[in-house]
C-alpha cells in the first residue's frame, strides 16, 4: 500500500531520517514507535506529504506521493494531529463537513455519513453544534477523527492522537480506535512513544532510533525476539513492572 | 437707404448687446463687504436686466478702486471714510457731497447715497454698565472718567484715536488699558471692564449685547456705506439702478447691518442666504445654526468617512493579505502606509491640492490614505498570527489557497481586521473635520468657522456631532463585529 524506499531527510545538516525502507500493508495498523527525536513524526509528515524527502521516494499504490495533487492526496489520506487541528471559528459539524463541502459532495449522503460516524466514535449528536472551545479534549479528538473519516480515505495517519488526553479517556479511545479502524478496514499509520498503546493498537510496530529502523515486527516478536540491544533497552525503560515480574 | 442700414446695424448690435448684458460686482475681503456685494448682486439679478458676475474678495482698497477705474468691475460697496482717507488721501474733505463731486470730476465715478449706516469707531458699554450708569452720549462720559476702559493698541496710538477723542470731548480716562480686541470683548462681557472701543457694525455687539454711546459731538469720521460705480451705470442698467435705489439706499441701519454680520459670522449663514434674508426671499431660521444645516453637514461628513473607508477596505485588506505572502512585501506595505500616517493631515491635504484641486476629491484621497494603515496592519497581523497548526490543518483538508483564505484565514483574522476597520473609521471622523480647510464641507466647516471667529459655541456645534458620530460608529461596529466575527472566536 505504502512503499518507503531509501528515504532520507535532514534539517540544518542534521540527519533526521536516514536511508529508510518500509512497506506498510493494506488494512494493517502500523505503529511508528520511538523516543522523541527518533524521527517518527518527520516520517509520518513525509508520508502525509507535508514534508518532502531529500532523497528516496514514498509511493502510494505505486504513485509518488509528492507528485499527487494536494486535493487528491488528502482525499485518499487523512492526517490527524495531536491537538486535532480543529478550526475554532467553526462548530464541530462544520469542522467535520469542511473537507466534504469544498469537494462539493452530496449533502444528504454526507449527513448520513455524519450520523453514522458520530455513532461509531460515540459522540452525542448534541455536541455537533458546539464550538471546539466548548468541547472536552476527548470530544475534540472524536470530532477530529470524524473529520478525518468523512471522506472515507483508504489511509489514516495519526500523530500521537491520544497523548494529550487523560488516562481514562485515553484507554477508552484506544479500544474504540482499534474497533473502528478494523470495522472500516483502514490502513493506519500511527506515531506514538507509548509502548502500551503501540502494543494494544498495532498489528505491526516499527521501532525507530536516530532516524533508522531498529526492528519491524509484531509486539510479541519485539518483546520476545529483539534484534538489537536497543529494543530491549527501550522496552525496559517503559515497562519496568513487567520486566521485574 | 443708408440710414436704414445703419439703424438696422444699431438695432442688431444693441439687441445682441442686451442679450449679453453683464454686471460685474466687486467686493473686498471682509464679511460686511461680501454681504453688501451679495445684496447688490441679488437685487440686480432679480430685475432680470443683466447677468451678474461676482468678483468678490479683491485685495485692498487701492486694488478694488483701480479695478473699477479700469472697468474690470462695474460696481462695489465702498465706505466714504475709506475713499477719503485711503484713496483720495484728503482729510480736508468735509462731507459726503464734496466727496461725491470730487469723484465725479476726477474719476468719472458715481458715489451713491448712503446705504443707511455708518461703520466707524464707537465706544461701547456692556449691558450691566449701560443700566447702571445710564449714559447715552459720549459727552456724558465727563462724569465717569474713572470707568475701567480697554482700547486696542492701534486706537491708543493713532492720531485720530484716544488722545484726539479725549481732547474733542474734554475728558481724560483715568485707567485706559491696552488689550487685544477679541480678549477685550470677553473682558467686557464678564464685567472685568466697563467700556471699550468697537466697530459700530461688529457682529459681536449683538452677541454680547453691548450698548453703543452716541457720538453727539461728531468726533469719529464718517464711514458711510455707499456703492461706487462709473457715472454711466444708471444709464447702462436703469432697472437695476432703480431697484438698488428702492431696496438698498438708506435701507440698512447699523442694527440691521450688525444682524446681517451676525447671521454670517455667528450663525453659519452663507453670504447668499444672509442677503436673501434681508431681501425677504428667505425666512430667518431660529437663533443658532439651523438643525437642517447641522444635519446636512453631518450627512456630508458621514459620506466623506464612509466613501473613504470603503476604498480603504477595498485596498487595505488585499494589501494586508499580500503582505503575508513575503517578508519583503510586508515591510514594503507596512512602512509605506506607516509613512503616510506620519504626514500631518493638513500637509497631506495641501500636497493633494495640486493633483486633485480643492473640494471633496483630495479629501477622499487623504482619508483613504489615512484609513489604509490600520486596515493593512491589522489584516497582516491577524493572518500572520494564526496558529501554524491550523494553517497546516487547512492544508491537510486539501483546501486550495483561495478556500483557505476565504474559509479559514479571513474568518480567523476577522477580529483583527474589524478592529482595524473600526480604528480607520473613527480616525477618519476626526481627520474629516480638517477637510473643511480645503472646502470639502462636513462638520469641520463649523469648526473652521468657529476657530476663525474665536467662537466656541460654533466650534462645539461642529465638534459635538463629530464626537457623537465617532461614538455612534463605535457602537455600529460593535454590532457589525457581532454579525461578522464567527461565534467560536468571539471570546
Amino acid at each position: 500500500m505504502i512503499d518507503i524506499k531509501g528515504v532520507s531527510k535532514s534539517f540544518d545538516g542534521q540527519a533526521v531520517i536516514n536511508h529508510f525502507d518500509l512497506t506498510i500493508e493494506r488494512g494493517e495498523i502500523h505503529v511508528l514507535l520511538g523516543a522523541s527525536g527518533s524521527g517518527k513524526t518527520t516520517l509520518l509528515r513525509m508520508i502525509g506529504g507535508l514534508t518532502e524527502p531529500d532523497t528516496g521516494e514514498i509511493s502510494l499504490q505505486g504513485s509518488n506521493i509528492n507528485l499527487l495533487e494536494a486535493r487528491e492526496r488528502t482525499t485518499h489520506m487523512a492526517y490527524i494531529t495531536q491537538e486535532g487541528g480543529l478550526f475554532p471559528h467553526l462548530c464541530a459539524e462544520d469542522n467535520i463537513l469542511l473537507p466534504a463541502k469544498v469537494r462539493g459532495l452530496d449533502k444528504l449522503q454526507i449527513q448520513k455519513k455524519l450520523s453514522k460516524l458520530a455513532m461509531m466514535v460515540d459522540l452525542d449528536l448534541s455536541f455537533l453544534e458546539k464550538f471546539p472551545h466548548e468541547l472536552s479534549g476527548g470530544q475534540r479528538q472524536r470530532v477530529s477523527l470524524m473529520r478525518g473519516l468523512i471522506l472515507d480515505p483508504e489511509i489514516v495517519l495519526l500523530d500521537e492522537p491520544l497523548s494529550a488526553l487523560d488516562p481514562i479517556v485515553r484507554a477508552s479511545l484506544q479500544r474504540e480506535l482499534r474497533s473502528i479502524f478494523k470495522e472500516l478496514d483502514k490502513t493506519v499509520v500511527m506515531v506514538t512513544h507509548d509502548i502500551q498503546e503501540a502494543a494494544f493498537l498495532g498489528d505491526r510496530i516499527t521501532l525507530l532510533n536516530e532516524g533508522r529502523v531498529v526492528q519491524t515486527s509484531s509486539f510479541k516478536e519485539l518483546y520476545h525476539n529483539p534484534l538489537d540491544p536497543f529494543v530491549h533497552e527501550f522496552l525496559r525503560a517503559q515497562i519496568p513492572m513487567e520486566i521485574s515480574l | 437707404m443708408k440710414f436704414l442700414i445703419s439703424s438696422l446695424i444699431i438695432i442688431l448690435c444693441s439687441s445682441s448687446f442686451a442679450q449679453e448684458k453683464v454686471v460685474k460686482v466687486g467686493s473686498k475681503v471682509f464679511t460686511e463687504g461680501y454681504i453688501l456685494a451679495e445684496l447688490v448682486s441679488q437685487i440686480i439679478e432679480d430685475t432680470g436686466e443683466a447677468r451678474v458676475e461676482r468678483k468678490f474678495g479683491l485685495g485692498g482698497s487701492g486694488i478694488i478702486f483701480n479695478a473699477l477705474k479700469e472697468d474690470e468691475i462695474d460696481i462695489y460697496p465702498a465706505y466714504t471714510g475709506t475713499i477719503r482717507e485711503a484713496i483720495l488721501n484728503d482729510t480736508l474733505i468735509v462731507d459726503e457731497n464734496e466727496l461725491r463731486k470730487i469723484l465725479l470730476k476726477k474719476y468719472d465715478m458715481l458715489m451713491s447715497s448712503s446705504l443707511g449706516f455708518n461703520n466707524t469707531y464707537a465706544l461701547a458699554l456692556n449691558e450691566a454698565g449701560a443700566k447702571k450708569y445710564k449714559i447715552k452720549n459720549l459727552s456724558d462720559l465727563k462724569e465717569f472718567s474713572d470707568l475701567k476702559t480697554v482700547f486696542t493698541h492701534e486706537f491708543i496710538r493713532r492720531g485720530d484715536g484716544l488722545k484726539a477723542l479725549e481732547r474733542h470731548y474734554g475728558f481724560t480716562f483715568k485707567h485706559p488699558t491696552a488689550m487685544e480686541h477679541a480678549l477685550a470683548f470677553e473682558a467686557l462681557k464678564n464685567g472685568k471692564v466697563d467700556l471699550m472701543e468697537v466697530y459700530s457694525t461688529d457682529a459681536k455687539i449683538k452677541r454680547y449685547n453691548l450698548f453703543l454711546l452716541d457720538d453727539d459731538k461728531n468726533f469719529f469720521s464718517q464711514y458711510l456705506a455707499t456703492l461706487l460705480s462709473k457715472k454711466n451705470f444708471p444709464e447702462r442698467f436703469p432697472k437695476s439702478w432703480a431697484a438698488l435705489e428702492e431696496k438698498l439706499f438708506g435701507k440698512i441701519n447699523e442694527k440691521m447691518m450688525i444682524e446681517l454680520n451676525s447671521l454670517v459670522e455667528l450663525q453659519g449663514y452663507s453670504f447668499h442666504q444672509a442677503a436673501a434674508v434681508f431681501l425677504g426671499k428667505e425666512s430667518l431660521q431660529n437663533q443658532g445654526i439651523p438643525l437642517k444645516k447641522i444635519l446636512r453637514l453631518t450627512g456630508e461628513h458621514i459620506k466623506l468617512v464612509f466613501v473613504a473607508l470603503f476604498f480603504s477596505i477595498l485596498f487595505g485588506v488585499p494589501l494586508g493579505i499580500l503582505a503575508t505572502k513575503s517578508r519583503l512585501l510586508a515591510q514594503f506595505s507596512l512602512i509605506g502606509t506607516g509613512l503616510l500616517q506620519t504626514i500631518p493631515s493638513l500637509a497631506l491635504l495641501c500636497f493633494l491640492i495640486p493633483v486633485f484641486g480643492i473640494g471633496t476629491q483630495p479629501a477622499y484621497m487623504a482619508l483613504f490614505l489615512y484609513g489604509l494603515l490600520p486596515i493593512v496592519r491589522n489584516t497582516y497581523t491577524g493572518i500572520s498570527q494564526i496558529d501554524p497548526a491550523l494553517d497546516e490543518s487547512a492544508d491537510l483538508m486539501g483546501l486550495t489557497k483561495r478556500e483557505k483564505l476565504r474559509l479559514i484565514q479571513l474568518p480567523l483574522a476577522s477580529v483583527n481586521i474589524m478592529a482595524g476597520i473600526k480604528t480607520s473609521a473613527i480616525i477618519n471622523v476626526g481627520t474629516a473635520t480638517l477637510a473643511a480647510f480645503i472646502g470639502a464641507g462636513g462638520l469641520g466647516s463649523l469648526i473652521v468657522t468657529g476657530l476663525s471667529l474665536n467662537n466656541n459655541s460654533i466650534i462645539l456645534t461642529g465638534a459635538i456631532p463629530a464626537a457623537l458620530l465617532a461614538s455612534f460608529l463605535h457602537i455600529l461596529f460593535e454590532g457589525i463585529d457581532w454579525v461578522i466575527i464567527p461565534k467560536g472566536i468571539n471570546r
